[in-house]
Formats: C-alpha cells, structure tokens, sequence
C-alpha cells in the first residue's frame, strides 16, 4: 500500500463519524526510488489530503514537518517539495501490517501490499 | 425482474399463481424501508460470489475463459479514449482479472502521459485477492509500473473506502451485475468522484442467457414440476438511464451491444460461466440441482437454438453506462419560465419572413 492510497482511504463503516485518517502500523516496509512526474504531482496537490500525509508520515518515521498543514498555491513552484512529495505518495510501500481507525480502533489488515477495506455484516448500513 | 417499485408486489403475486401449479422453491427477503418507496433487496449471495470468483481465479487454465471480459474491457477502455480528457487517478471497481490494467497500459495517454485517457494511478479494488492478483497469470502489468502506477486493495463495491471527491475516473468491467444496491453503490461512486469526474461501467444487461433461462425453466418444470431462480436478474437497458439519473449522475449515456457466443452444447456453455466467475449466486438458488435436470436443459437448449452446425448460441448483453459528476461547466436545461420567444411567435415569423419577437 502506497500512502497515495492511504491519503484517500477510510473506514466508512456504520456509526462512525469521520474514519479517517487510518493509522498506520507498519510490520514491514520497502523503499524504491522512481522517477517522479512533476506536472502530475501539481495535479495532485489540491486533491491531496495534507492532514492524513502528516499522519501516514509520522506513523512511517518519514519527516512529518516536510509536510504544510493545508494546500497554498505556492507549493507547485517548489521543486524541492514536490519531489520529496513523490517519494512519500509512491516510492514506500508498506508490504505487511495494519490500518486502524481513530475513531473506532476498528483495524484492517495490509497483506502482501493489499490493505483489506472489506467490511463486515455488522458494520454495513 | 426490473427494479421499479411496485414491480415487487407484482413479481410477488406471479409467484403465487404459479405455486398453485407447481412447487416454487424461491422467496425474496423483501424490507420496506419507511425512508424510500423502494424496498431494499438482498437477491445476490456476496460471500458465495467471492468464493466463486477465488475459485474460479486459482484454476492453471483460469486465462482460457477470460475471453469474454477481456473483449468487454477492451471495448470499455476504447470508450474511455474517445472522451477527450485526462484521468490522472482513476479507480477500478470490482476488479477481477488484469484486462483494464493490461488495456490502460497498452498505450499512452493524449499527452504522452500516462496510460489509456490519461490514467497515471489506477486503484484496482477488488472482492478477492485471488481474482486481483491470478495466480496463473502471466502479465506483469498489474503488479509492475507501466504506463500507469497499479495500486490494488480489497474492498466491497456497495461499501467504498474511500474520501469523498478522490478520483477523476471510475471504470468497472462486468461486475455491477451482482451488486445488491446498485443505485447505492453508484450514488456512493458519485459521491467518491471528483466534480466533473466520470463514471464508466461495463455490465451485463437484462437480455443476457435468455436462452439458458428458457431452458432451464422448461426442464425444471418438466422434471420437478416447480422452477427456481437460475439466471441472476438484471437491469433492463430502459432502467440504466434511470439509475445513472438517481445516482446524481449529469449526461447519462447508455450503449448496449450484444455478444452471441457459440458453444458445442449448453453443458460446455455452463462450464465456461463457471470458469469465468459467472456461476449463479442468487441468494435463494437450489443447493443441488440433479444431473436430470441439468441434461434435460442441456437437451431443450439443444432443440430449441441449436445452429445448423450443431452448436448453440449463448447470448450476452453487454449494457455500457456513462455519467458524470455535475459540475457548474456542464450543459444543463433553462430554468422553466425563461422562455423569451414564444413557439406561435417563431412559427408565424417563419411563414412570414419576420424575425421572432419578445414572448406575449
């Protein structure tokens, strides 16, 4: 699971208010260099939630304070920054260990790189 | 059986009728929920699909009946293309088998970016391990970079895990057609669709199996003297328009195109929707159908359709659905009352040579 994913992922479900951003409890983890794509990374900028960047990248031990709280149109002229941005959203993955809600603890697993988002019976409305 | 309301009641009383003549071994869970006048069905066994679907995905020859969804798909993707815009991140539902990744990869998008219709991340969220990720497959596009970044996850298309306004894009191919609230899975993938974003899905049409319907029904009826669901239901192409609509969806557009598919004999027929994941999962199907019954279909199949070759026909109706998630720069209608030219006005000014005037 890349945190591109993570950013966008929550637990929807019933009963629980705002399921997000998913902690993450990482057992195992790969970094591999790839070359970013810069005019993509803008696009990404607005859409990205930099709340659930800071947590995925504290939970990880990546510099957290790299990160602003919130989008500014500036960010897209910074280099720099949009490369380091790359790194976090798509060179670690997180092969084995776990996503757990705040609000719930409800927890859900990541094996193989695949995060299990199903949900139970109990859980569904 | 279309899901319109009152049609329930009426499926309801057919039913009963034909219980006085034969043994009817069905019955729906139907609740009435006060919130809507829709009530909500549970017709589809989800738990038993997914274990088909693994099954199905874990087979050496699981390549061999994917013909039918990989064609689908690539039809799906060409559509994709013809919409002249990027879809940096996009999102696979019910993904089963590597065909929209292998299509989105095949070629780069308008700008040189990215896969097909400018896919740069896919998110393949599928119900199984098994069947995101074949066992026998031999493509390394689904689990290597290619045009576009592949992220896969599980998850259940009636529950999407996802933030609002995430992805451009949504494609899914031949999946919907199991789903049990399929206006709320797709007010959910409105939802999780960007402003503007599209929704393109694949699935299969009301038409589909008809003959396998025909013969099932005759030979149940012959054998036990009662019938019981085999084919899934499925929504009619006149309903899809009405879904995308209810969905919140803006410009619904609806396609249909029908696959006739040959077979030796019916038995092959069955063997093949087995081996593709299509094996019926309807909630109240029979645990176990004799063999009486299964060549007695096979049979009729056989009498009534077969080609002059000795092969029969099997018919699949492929309904392609596409809508977008409203947003202020696409075309709506006028406000009712902003008429400023009257139709008398237009049509006297026509004959005349005048031009219109202001409405009177």
């Amino acid at each position: 699971m890349r945190l591109l994913s993570h950013n966008v992922l929550r637990n929807t479900a019933k009963g629980v208010v705002d399921g997000y951003p998913l902690k993450i409890e990482a057992a195992e983890i790969d970094v591999r260099d790839t070359e970013p794509d810069l005019t993509f990374i803008r696009h990404l900028l607005p859409t990205i939630s930099f709340s659930g960047l800071r947590s995925a990248a504290e939970d990880l031990g990546l510099d957290a304070a790299a990160f602003p709280a919130s989008y500014s149109t500036t960010l897209g002229e910074d280099e720099a920054f949009l490369r380091a941005l790359h790194k976090a959203l798509f060179d670690v993955r997180v092969l084995e260990g776990s996503l757990v809600c705040p609000e719930s603890g409800r927890r859900f697993s990541i094996r193989g790189g695949i995060p299990d988002m199903m949900l139970t019976d109990e859980e569904l409305s | 059986m279309t899901m319109v309301p009152g049609s329930a009641v009426a499926t309801a009383k057919s039913m009963y009728m034909l219980a006085a003549r034969g043994r009817i071994s069905t019955q729906f869970s139907i609740v009435a929920s006060p919130l809507s006048s829709m009530p909500s069905l549970t017709i589809f066994d989800r738990v038993g699909k997914k274990r088909q679907r693994a099954r199905a995905a874990t087979k050496l020859d699981w390549a061999e009946y994917e013909y039918l969804r990989a064609e689908v798909a690539k039809r799906l993707v060409d559509r994709l293309e013809d919409i002249m815009r990027d879809f940096p991140q996009a999102l696979e539902l019910g993904a089963y088998g590597p065909h929209i990744a292998q299509e989105v990869n095949a070629v780069k998008g308008l700008n040189g970016k990215g896969g097909a219709g400018g896919i740069e991340t896919l998110v393949r969220c599928g119900l199984t391990e098994e069947g995101l990720l074949p066992a026998s497959m031999t493509s390394k596009s689904v689990t290597q970079e290619g045009n576009a970044k592949i992220l896969n996850l599980l998850g259940d298309e009636e529950h999407l895990p996802f933030s609002p306004a995430s992805f451009d894009l949504i494609v899914s191919n031949l999946s919907l057609h199991w789903i049990n609230d399929l206006p709320g899975a797709m007010t959910q993938a409105r939802d999780v669709l960007k402003p503007d974003g599209v929704f393109l899905a694949s699935m299969f049409g009301g038409n589909t199996l008809k003959e396998l319907r025909v013969a099932f029904q005759l030979a149940e009826q012959e054998r036990e003297g009662g019938i019981s669901p085999h084919i899934s239901p499925s929504a009619h192409v006149a309903d899809c328009g009405s879904l995308l609509q209810a969905a919140g969806f803006a410009l619904p557009t609806v396609d249909v195109d029908t696959i006739t598919v040959s077979y030796p004999d019916a038995l092959v027929l069955m063997e093949h929707l087995q081996g593709m994941g299509e094996s019926s999962a309807i909630l109240t199907r029979r645990p176990y159908v004799s063999r009486e019954t299964f060549l007695a279909a096979a049979a009729i199949y056989q009498d009534l359709y077969a080609e002059a070759d000795g092969s029969v026909p099997a018919t699949f109706q492929v309904v392609y659905m596409i809508g977008w998630a409203p947003h202020d720069s696409q075309p709506r209608p006028k406000k009712r009352g902003s008429g400023r030219v009257s139709m008398k006005t237009l049509q006297k000014g026509a004959s005349d040579g005048n031009g219109g005037g202001p409405a009177r």
